[in-house]
């Protein structure tokens, strides 16, 4: 249950640590959104309330590499971890607080891009850009989506090779 | 079959990650790089995690018969964990069976698969389906899904609860070779007849030298002899009358009779009779007359089995199959005209029958109040009941409520002292 209750709260957050006010029909829209996204976790309201958040810190907000971008981000990633857990189970289950503790771990972990890009463009702030910059850039995303996809491919599942053998006994030995 | 599946979690983060990154290079958006940046990890990790195995799910229960009250555990079994690095289990709830943890439903890591393990415990007596459930196991990083799976149900026979019972009485009809009863007759037991002149035949070892020496003839000591007895316990499926609670709370009419059924069955076949069962209801079950661990095992397999009639029973004749000789309890809230006919007609024949009222304490709030419609129906209803059990009594039929151990010992004392009155009776 707490992990939905993140789930509609945290989009909001990552709303109002703008430096400038969000107007009231996005946070409700935003709000909705994540309300939807925190009842029904694995529907497509997920993605799009991300990318909502996200598209109008990029065109809404001017100037936005400060700070409070890092809080944003923090709040959409841990959103998505808390949405990720809400999925393991039906609301009433009770998850495993060894889950919770893996998954904060991962969460840390996958935050480290962030501060270390935030970083990046703040020193590279007023220094024109390398000529080759946004197509390397562009490349190097290419390579990823590419990457991704032939691993998102359907792969047919191998038989396991141990036949029947217990887990149960596979763990003991 | 299931198959691994990328998961919604998988899905977003990639969606997130790759418009985010694509946004921030078509856009020139350092903030989209920003805000995407930590999603790049979840969605790459998520997808190089693919399990290769195809695992097969089964569950297995613990115990697939136990009394009320006692518990069991449902086991996962996982072929092939490789790969798997969590498992979820969400089990359908079953009325009467209490899981642990309560909400039947946990999403555990994978390693050790006994984490998965979900206790049951079973509240009422009857045929419970557990185990119908659904499992989904997940890969590292959330990436993949296998499932959920439905696992069928299988089937928790729950005998009634092994109340401890206990009983003082003699049958007052010993009919059998050999058991516990004191008989009417004289013959090779161990209690105390009296004392009789020597006559041919008689054995040397029951001599009694002393009352010889005094009478100055031989005397021989006579002891009755020891039989055991027919029981035919019959239960009234008629109606449940009552909510059940389970084994801790408030019990429903059929709760009693069930019960009650069970520690008597327990009780003679542990003193050696010869018990017997019919059930008047759905399914019209009939246990002979048998002894040992092994037909009580049977008797209370058939008590678990009783099931209430949903539908209104007609009312006709009633056959209990009763022969003579043999102690007959009709465990019953005596609402069904036909067998208290039938309980009436065995007592008229001289059967020795004791009636068991299991209707329990049924307050009049439960029917809505004294002046509410069922109230006073309910009220009518008792009104004709009590006037029917008093009409039983005057033929010679006790009627005692159920009360545990010790309910029936002064009644079939009452009847051992009638049995060695003369008697008129009906044919």
């Amino acid at each position: 249950m707490a992990c939905r209750v993140l789930v509609a709260l945290l989009p909001v957050v990552a709303l109002l640590v703008a430096p400038v006010r969000p107007s009231a029909p996005v946070v409700a829209i935003v709000a909705a959104g994540s309300v939807l996204w925190a009842v029904l976790p694995e529907l497509a309201a997920g993605p799009v309330v991300l990318l909502s958040v996200m598209a109008w810190w990029a065109l809404a907000v001017p100037d936005p590499v400060r700070p409070s971008i890092l809080v944003a981000a923090a709040a959409l990633l841990s959103a998505h971890v808390a949405g990720l857990l809400a999925a393991y189970a039906p609301a009433r289950a009770a998850i495993d607080l060894r889950l919770v503790r893996t998954w904060l771990g991962r969460g840390l972990l996958a935050f480290v891009p962030a501060p270390v890009l935030f970083l990046a463009v703040v020193g590279l702030d007023g220094s024109p850009d390398p000529p080759l910059m946004w197509p390397l850039a562009l490349a190097a995303l290419a390579l990823i989506t590419l990457t991704i996809g032939l691993l998102l491919r359907e792969q047919p599942a191998r038989p396991s090779p141990q036949g029947r053998a217990r887990s149960v006994d596979s763990t003991r030995s | 079959m299931s198959e691994w599946t990328p998961t919604p979690a998988l899905g977003r983060a990639t969606v997130v990650a790759l418009v985010g990154s694509v946004g921030a290079v078509v856009a020139g958006s350092p903030a989209l790089a920003v805000l995407a940046a930590p999603f790049v990890l979840p969605a790459v990790l998520g997808a190089l995690g693919r399990p290769g195995t195809a695992p097969r799910l089964l569950t297995r229960l613990g115990l697939t018969r136990l009394h009320e009250g006692q518990g069991t555990t449902s086991t996962l079994e996982v072929t092939d964990l490789e790969g798997v690095e969590q498992v979820t289990r969400v089990l359908a709830r079953t009325p009467y069976v209490v899981a642990v943890p309560p909400s039947g439903a946990l999403a555990v890591p994978a390693s050790p698969i006994e984490a998965s393990v979900v206790a049951l415990g079973a509240r009422r007596w009857g045929q419970r389906p557990v185990g119908d459930e659904q499992v989904a196991l997940t890969s590292a990083w959330c990436g993949y899904r296998w499932g959920p799976e439905r696992l069928p149900a299988q089937q928790l026979t729950v005998w009634p609860q092994a109340e401890a019972y206990d009983s003082t009485a003699e049958a007052p009809q010993p009919d059998g070779l050999v058991g516990a009863h004191r008989s009417r007759r004289v013959g090779s037991g161990t209690e105390f007849a009296g004392i009789r002149p020597f006559a041919p035949g008689d054995r040397l070892r029951r001599i009694s030298w002393p009352v010889s020496l005094r009478t100055g003839e031989l005397q021989v000591v006579t002891t009755r002899a020891e039989q055991d007895a027919s029981v035919l316990v019959v239960v009234d499926a008629v109606r449940d009358i009552g909510v059940s609670a389970g084994v801790d709370g408030r019990a429903s009419s059929l709760d009693l009779t069930v019960r009650a059924a069970s520690a008597l069955a327990g009780h003679h076949i542990r003193r050696g009779d010869r018990v017997g069962m019919r059930v008047v209801g759905p399914g019209h079950a009939r246990v002979p007359l048998g002894s040992g661990a092994r037909h009580l095992h049977r008797l209370t397999g058939s008590l678990a089995r009783v099931l209430p009639a949903t539908a209104p029973m007609k009312n006709e004749t009633l056959e209990l199959g009763v022969r003579g000789g043999c102690v007959v309890y009709v465990l019953s809230t005596m609402l069904h005209p036909p067998l208290v006919t039938a309980t009436a007609l065995l007592s008229a024949r001289g059967v020795s029958v004791v009636v068991i009222d299991t209707l329990g304490e049924r307050p009049i709030e439960e029917m809505g109040g004294r002046t509410s419609a069922t109230g006073l129906a309910w009220r009518m209803r008792m009104l004709e009941r009590a006037a029917m059990l008093e009409r039983l009594a005057a033929l010679g039929c006790p009627v005692v409520p159920w009360q545990g151990p010790g309910t029936v010992d002064v009644v079939l004392r009452q009847q051992s002292r009638r049995r060695q009155l003369p008697q008129v009776r009906t044919r």
